[in-house]
């Protein structure tokens, strides 16, 4: 068993090193000077470059240069920080359904169905320090839990691919999310499509209020913790595991395992609906999305690299949101699209789920170990 | 040339979860005989021909096919090399004819299309050539299982097998159909064919086998002719020392109803009737054996009885009471039923998660395994460690996967489970299926110690010889509905209960008695 | 109100509903060929976004429809080779392998566009070629029947050609044969010597290539620029027709007309002042309710134990 543990531990390392060093050539390709000029020229021109590009994504969230000296980078770090705090929490519920081996991926349409609607509440509920910013986020939670509630009500009473209807009903949230903030709360004055701006007690409390740190992460950590111990020292996280790893034998064991499935589906829909709201509640202050943000499928990266365990969640968010402000930072000085992050991410999730990469090297262990025991054994027979 | 057609050397098998099947076997055959493959469940000799067809690749060893060092990477290879294989469990497509399933991978073609007149002239013609007659245009699903031994025989005839492998062919068959298949069996020796047996069975060694070899825990343990070996040394070789199964049991006394069916019916996805109006009276201290070809409605029966499912009509009682608003197993359970069901690995046990965690599976929400929705491990633990030493399972300890155990150990933990929720009833489909000779007698014994103990017992099994042994009273199903009871046992032996079970004979209701 | 009438009832809808179904329709099919082997492809969505950005680079670069048609066909055979590796040799679970691939795709092409054009939002620099409109000869000169037959853009055409194809070769070619083998039972396949991976493989480059006939509909059908994201969700959809229609290409392709129309329908809805955000949800919404009710009544007759 430790064993199996320790190529698990390799296998992440080793996706995102190839990973990495794909980013480090996709950078390399995009440095790549256009003109005359000898192609070696050319290619020592982009090596610099990509040098430079790629240190930039690797550290801009932690060190600045300035003066000729690094520097600790609070901005970086902040914008970091705050970044981790909607897929962290998308990353716990997408954890907590395919812990369940349903693959319901409407995260996405949760949260951004939940913060459009409760960000009316946070335009017009009545203020009240402390209790407004919970009433919003409850309001937003129950709305994804609503929405999550559909495809898993369809899949756990009558078997519809939950896969298909949680990706159609992420366009209907969508729709439905941009035409209640066009229609009923969009701030006229403003020059493009958002919301009115949030009555002053709904924001949360500030860590820092320069580069506003909010206190967002503080949410996603203690929500990371709770569900940890949910699924590792409560019935129904036993519940959960079981029909997860086999549900003919929860079912056989005498488990409502419907009744359970649709459970997981609420309280994963309750979880994602929060993330949207949370970071406009703590960061913008308004509705401001256009299009899905793609939380939810952060979310499933991210419940990937932690294998399902919400103690690995908040590990797994910070990576991926390192990278991407990385990648962010690095776009504003060298014009390479921050999207190029999306090739590393599709690198990591193919690698660290591909059960049979590395195998061989595993495989070979286990021979050797049993062939050992085995020997021991024969030993022991002759002594009999 | 060598005078054997197949030499396996030294081979060995390790597999993914460590698990050892194969340590260093030796196998000859010789052309043109009836070679006996002989061991206990668990010895290892599924793997290592699984390993001669190309379906699992050894992780050490030679095999010499026709005095040839061949290197067989696939079941393609094998059947290329003239070898053909009946698996254990039928590899057929349910949904295809028999045609089909017969001509796949090797379709006669007329431009693009498939030739199915050609298809199927081509299978009649093989068929007949071997007297094995099959219904060409059925479904698979729809025929019956020692029909689909046929068709598994005649693909890998097709194929131009010289060297066949049967795996455990008898163990679904009645007496009756065994006989048909050794007859065909013969006539394939006869053409010149070689053929390869495993079975654990050693009266069938006896009448049909030239020689064997045995198996134990993955090793050789000997080879000999079987008209110089008595099936007691053939015994003693599989198992390591004598053993007498012989298990002690004092008559029943069984007391009130505990378990009643009525007039139970049940139809399947595909529209066929599987339970036609089935009764069932089950009384405490009793083991009511249920005898059967597989597929004859026994499954159903017994997920309608556990409550896994529902009967289209009829009615259950348990303890009187009627479980008609019941759904779920769980109900089932909380009035008293224990169920050890047929397949473990998909009903019994979660195998990725551990020891513990399955024993507790049915009780993890009463005290001492949990409070207030809080799991108490300390105590889970010390429950497990109680079972594995009560019911002597193999294991490095209650944190172990299940999926790290052997076949016999997991069927301890689902019995551990199911022998100690203090249930009055006991359903246990085939609790002995392929588990070594020393665990099912652990569990025979063990059921026997249940009914003692005033427990109602419903065996169901398609082991003949435990049937006889182990049950008070025996009920024959066929095609959905009992076509015979048997209150004295001693009566009774395997050909008479196989006729029943064909169907050739059928009792009448006078007959079979007023608990029934 | 009879405004939104005549407008359903003019052949100006039928042929829009036949213009929107006809990418749906060759992802559909895709999904069915993968779904019978037992692989089910979710990665048709990114292969038809990333063949309809291959198409459009290739056509501005190249001029040449053909060299487009090949590029963009050859996109899909890739993507499914992605798919195939992973899920069938390194055993990743295909669902989010493909997962992974949609990711990619979506990122990909627009870090591919920007190193290619330098744009990061749609190709509309660049000079791309439509793929042409067919009018049949004789017939579109017969009132009525000219209009239906005729007219069609040419991958509708080979999109209709295809559904009968895709059947015959399902059910009575040996491929199909064994495609549908290795679906319901590999063990059974593979002890009768056929290749498991093998089979599934080609299924998987089947669907891709179909997959990638619908995506360069969306970039060279009747527009011919790559916007970034321009499928919006279309290979989803066809797997929720394919899911719909069964096992039968005949069964898909209706399946695939349902959401065509739905699609068509909500165009044109929104004469009707209908706001904009609730007629892009409908053929969603539609959908979701098509699958529930399909999925309602084959639960019907469904034992407990199976769950």
């Amino acid at each position: 068993m430790k064993s199996t543990k320790r190529y698990e531990v390799y296998r992440t390392a080793i996706a995102i090193a190839i990973a990495l060093a794909l980013g480090y050539i996709l950078i390399l390709l995009s440095a790549f000077p256009k003109g005359d000029m000898a192609f070696f020229d050319k290619l020592k021109s982009a090596i610099k470059d990509a040098n430079d590009a790629f240190r930039t994504f690797l550290i801009s969230p932690v060190l600045k240069h300035r003066r000729g000296h690094w520097v600790f980078n609070l901005r970086g770090f902040i914008q970091w920080i705050n970044e981790s705090v909607p897929i962290m929490i998308t990353g716990l519920a997408v954890s907590l359904i395919f812990t369940a081996r349903h693959f319901n991926i409407g995260a996405e349409g949760q949260l951004f169905l939940g913060a459009a609607i409760a960000t009316g509440a946070a335009i017009y509920f009545p203020s009240i320090p402390i209790i407004t910013p919970i009433i919003v986020i409850l309001i937003a939670s129950m709305v994804g839990a609503a929405w999550s509630a559909i495809p898993g009500y369809l899949k756990s009473k009558w078997n519809a691919s939950e896969v298909v209807t949680s990706l159609m009903l992420n366009y209907v949230a969508l729709y439905m999310g941009l035409f209640i903030i066009k229609t009923f709360l969009r701030d006229p004055n403003a020059g493009q499509l958002v919301s009115l701006k949030f009555s002053d007690s709904a924001t949360l409390f500030l860590l820092n209020d320069r580069y506003r740190w909010h206190s967002g992460i503080l949410i996603a950590l203690a929500l990371s913790f709770a569900l940890w111990f949910v699924m590792k020292k409560t019935t129904w996280g036993y519940k959960v595991r079981l029909i997860g790893n086999n549900k003919h034998f929860a079912y056989y064991s005498g488990i409502n395992t419907q009744k359970t499935f649709f459970q997981v589906h609420l309280l994963s829909g309750a979880i994602a609906g929060t993330a949207g709201i949370i970071e406009l509640l703590g960061y913008y202050g308004r509705f401001v999305w256009l299009y899905s943000p793609g939380y939810g499928w952060d979310g499933i990266i991210i419940a990937t690299l932690a294998r399902n365990n919400p103690i690995y969640v908040p590990v797994a968010a910070l990576f991926l949101s390192y990278i991407r402000v990385g990648a962010k930072t690095m776009g504003r000085y060298t014009n390479i699209p921050p999207e190029m992050v999306a090739i590393l991410q599709a690198t990591i999730i193919l690698l660290v789920t591909a059960e049979a990469f590395l195998s061989q090297m595993k495989q070979r262990a286990i021979e050797k170990e049993a062939k050992h025991t085995e020997e021991a054994i024969v030993g022991g027979e002759t002594n009999e | 040339m060598s005078e054997y057609v197949l030499e396996m050397r030294n081979i060995w098998k390790v597999y993914p979860n460590g698990v050892t099947a194969n340590k260093g076997v030796n196998l000859k055959v010789k052309k043109g005989e009836i070679h006996a493959l002989l061991g206990e469940n668990g010895a290892g000799k599924s793997t290592l021909m699984k390993i001669l067809f190309g379906f699992e690749r050894p992780t050490e060893g030679e095999i010499y096919y026709n005095g040839e060092l061949v290197n067989i990477n696939s079941p393609y290879k094998a059947i290329e090399l003239g070898i053909g294989m009946v698996h254990q469990h039928f590899m057929l497509v349910p949904s295809l004819t028999v045609v089909e399933n017969v001509v796949l991978g090797m379709e006669p073609r007329k431009g693009l299309s498939i030739d199915l007149k050609k298809s199927i002239e081509f299978v009649e013609n093989e068929m007949n050539k071997y007297g094995l007659p099959v219904p060409l245009k059925e479904k698979v699903k729809d025929i019956s299982v020692g029909m689909k031994q046929r068709v598994e025989i005649i693909k890998t005839l097709v194929r131009g097998a010289d060297l066949i492998i049967l795996d455990e062919p008898t163990a679904v068959l009645t007496p009756q159909e065994t006989v048909e298949l050794f007859k065909a069996l013969k006539n394939l020796t006869k053409a010149g064919k070689t053929v390869i047996f495993i079975t654990h069975k050693l009266n069938e060694v006896k009448e049909i086998a030239d020689r064997i070899t045995v198996l134990r825990r993955g090793k050789t343990i000997g080879e000999a002719e079987v008209k110089n070996i008595t099936e007691k040394d053939m015994s003693r070789m599989m198992v390591g020392r004598d053993v007498d199964i012989e298990i002690d049991k004092t008559p029943a006394k069984p007391g009130k109803i505990v378990l009643e069916a009525k007039n139970l019916e049940y139809t399947r996805f595909d529209g066929v009737k599987m339970l036609k109006g089935v009764n069932l009276k089950l009384r405490e201290g009793e083991i009511l054996g249920i005898a059967g070809v597989e597929g004859n409605g026994q499954t159903e029966l017994v997920d309608i009885i556990t409550g896994m499912d529902k009967p289209e009509n009829g009615e259950i009682f348990i303890f009187g009471k009627n479980m008609k608003e019941a759904d779920n197993p769980y109900e089932f359970r909380k009035i008293g039923m224990s169920f050890i069901p047929a397949d473990r690995m998909l009903h019994g046990v979660s195998k990725e998660d551990t020891i513990e965690e399955n024993l507790i599976s049915d009780r993890f929400n009463r005290a001492p395994f949990s409070k207030k929705g809080v799991l108490k491990y300390n105590k889970i633990t010390e429950f497990a460690k109680r079972m594995i030493k009560e019911f002597d399972i193999r294991t490095d300890g209650p944190k172990t996967a299940v999926k790290m155990l052997s076949g016999g150990n997991i069927q301890k933990v689902v019995v551990a489970r199911e022998f100690t929720s203090n249930s009055k009833i006991i359903v246990a489909d085939q609790p002995t299926r392929g588990i070594d000779i020393a665990a099912a007698d652990f569990i025979r014994r063990r059921l026997v110690k249940e009914r003692d103990n005033n427990v109602a017992v419903l065996l169901i099994s398609s082991d003949l010889t435990e049937l006889l042994e182990v049950s008070d009273r025996i009920l024959v199903i066929y095609h959905g509905e009992f076509v015979a009871h048997f209150e004295n046992i001693k009566e009774i032996d395997e050909q008479i209960l196989g006729e029943y079970m064909l169907g050739i004979k059928k009792m009448s209701k006078e007959e079979m008695g007023d608990l029934i | 109100m009879n405004s939104v009438l005549s407008s359903i009832l003019s052949w100006d809808f039928v042929a829009s509903g036949i213009r929107v179904t006809t990418p749906i329709l060759l992802a559909a099919l895709g999904a069915l060929v993968a779904e019978l082997a037992g692989t089910p492809n979710i990665a048709l969505e990114g292969t038809m976004l990333f063949s309809a950005f291959v198409g459009v680079i290739i056509s501005g670069f190249t001029q040449s429809l053909w060299l487009a048609v090949i590029g963009a066909l050859l996109t899909g055979i890739v993507m499914s080779s992605i798919l195939a590796y992973f899920s069938l040799k390194l055993k990743t679970d295909i669902i989010m392998a493909a997962i992974a691939l949609n990711i990619f795709a979506s990122g990909g092409t627009i870090y591919a566009l920007y190193l290619l054009t330098g744009d990061k939002g749609s190709s509309a620099s660049l000079k791309s070629l439509v793929l042409p409109n067919i009018d049949i000869p004789i017939i579109k000169n017969i009132p009525i029947l000219g209009n239906i037959l005729s007219g069609h853009h040419i991958l509708t055409y080979v999109a209709i050609i295809l559904v009968f194809l895709i059947q015959y070769m399902l059910y009575k070619t040996p491929l199909g044969l064994r495609i549908r083998s290795v679906g319901e039972s590999p063990d059974a396949a593979r002890s009768v010597g056929i290749s498991v991976f093998k089979t599934q493989y080609t299924a998987l480059i089947i669907s891709g290539m179909l997959a990638s006939l619908g995506g360069i509909f969306l970039s060279m059908g009747y527009v011919s620029w790559f916007a970034r994201d321009m499928t919006s969700g279309r290979g989803f959809i066809a797997l929720a027709a394919q899911a719909l229609g069964g096992t039968s290409a005949y069964g898909v392709a209706l399946g695939s007309l349902l959401f065509g129309f739905s699609e068509a329908l909500s165009f044109s809805l929104q004469f009707l002042n209908i706001p904009y955000e609730v007629t892009q949800s409908m053929p969603f919404i539609i959908t979701v309710g098509a699958l529930a009710f399909y999925a309602w009544n084959k639960s019907r007759n469904k034992r407990n134990r199976d769950i």
